[in-house]
């Protein structure tokens, strides 16, 4: 089983969501990618995005979750193992759930997430999205 | 369209707005959401002389509450980028590149940014990033979607404008 280190599967997250935005035309989560976008090296569009981020996957591995809004600046990719791809889709799912919420629930969002929802043993609410993401995950 | 006008700039002001969590404790009865929703009305009405007198005469605000509505009517008044209603949580916070709290100094340093001389460029196909250094090496960015401010922040260590547009697609 294919796994990817949380940088990777943070890449193949901000890729799905901007061919998802582009596809959909939905330009709340273009705002949201430009804020996720991810440049190794150099980090996220909006630098507390890549924390956020890693404070999802730690949840995903140990159950843990640093608040929101609190800090997370401490985490590093290092303190978290590989994810696999229903991992880094749980993962990615909540990490923009977390915003959605942040942010006043814009329905633009409220409708990805819909979409996206994931059943394990069953899948996504939209089917097709469970493929676009194993494409973006196993790219990256 | 002058509704729209108007509904739009309704919408533009609420960006004023303070994080749910001030509401409580802030004055008992509302007295604090009473305050802002008054004020928030005369800004968008454009009646900043009686927006000020307001502010002076209202009770049970603490001087950073007062300061940060006296630098949201002046921001109104001088026309400056507004905040987008349901972004302030986003941008304030304790976090990397942001300011941990909502000040009126941080407000006025996010909003005066937004100029054509610091446009950056363009993101994600929607999104206008504005940049400035600071005296003290800082970094103030900004990204703005249709006329409202949707993040922004300070780098202590500034990033380059290729780097401010990684990931523009």
């Amino acid at each position: 089983m294919t796994k990817l280190d949380p940088e990777r599967a943070f890449m193949a997250a901000n890729s799905f969501l901007w061919d998802l935005a582009k596809r959909t035309n939905n330009d709340e989560l273009k705002v949201f990618y430009a804020m996720s976008s991810y440049d190794p090296g150099v980090g996220s569009g909006d630098p507390a995005m890549w924390y956020d981020w890693l404070a999802r996957v730690q949840k995903i591995q140990t159950g843990q979750l640093i608040p929101d809004k609190s800090w997370r600046g401490d985490l590093t990719a290092e303190m978290m193992q590989p994810l696999d791809a229903e991992q880094a889709y749980i993962a990615m799912f909540e990490y923009l759930e977390e915003y959605w919420n942040r942010v006043k629930r814009p329905p633009e969002i409220s409708d990805i997430l819909g979409a996206m929802r994931h059943t394990p043993g069953v899948g996504t609410a939209d089917p097709s999205l469970w493929s676009h993401w194993l494409d973006a995950f196993n790219k990256a | 369209m002058r509704g729209v006008f108007r509904s739009v700039l309704v919408a533009l002001v609420l960006a004023g707005c303070v994080p749910r969590e001030e509401l409580r404790g802030t004055g008992g009865s509302g007295g604090f959401h009473t305050i802002q929703v008054r004020i928030l009305a005369l800004i968008a009405a454009r009646n900043y002389a009686q927006a000020y007198e307001y502010l002076e005469l209202a009770a049970d605000l603490t001087q950073e509450q007062h300061d940060r509505f006296k630098q949201m009517i002046s921001a109104a008044e001088r026309g400056l980028t507004p905040f987008l209603d349901g972004a302030v949580e986003h941008i304030f916070r304790e976090s990397p590149g942001h300011f941990a709290e909502d000040t009126a100094e941080a407000r006025e340093l996010i909003q005066t940014t937004v100029t054509e001389d610091n446009f950056v460029g363009i993101k994600a196909e929607v999104v206008r990033v504005y940049q400035r250094i600071l005296e003290t090496g800082g970094q103030i960015w900004v990204q703005v979607t249709d006329g409202t401010i949707r993040d922004a922040g300070r780098n202590l260590v500034p990033r380059s404008t290729e780097e401010l547009l990684k990931g523009r697609k």
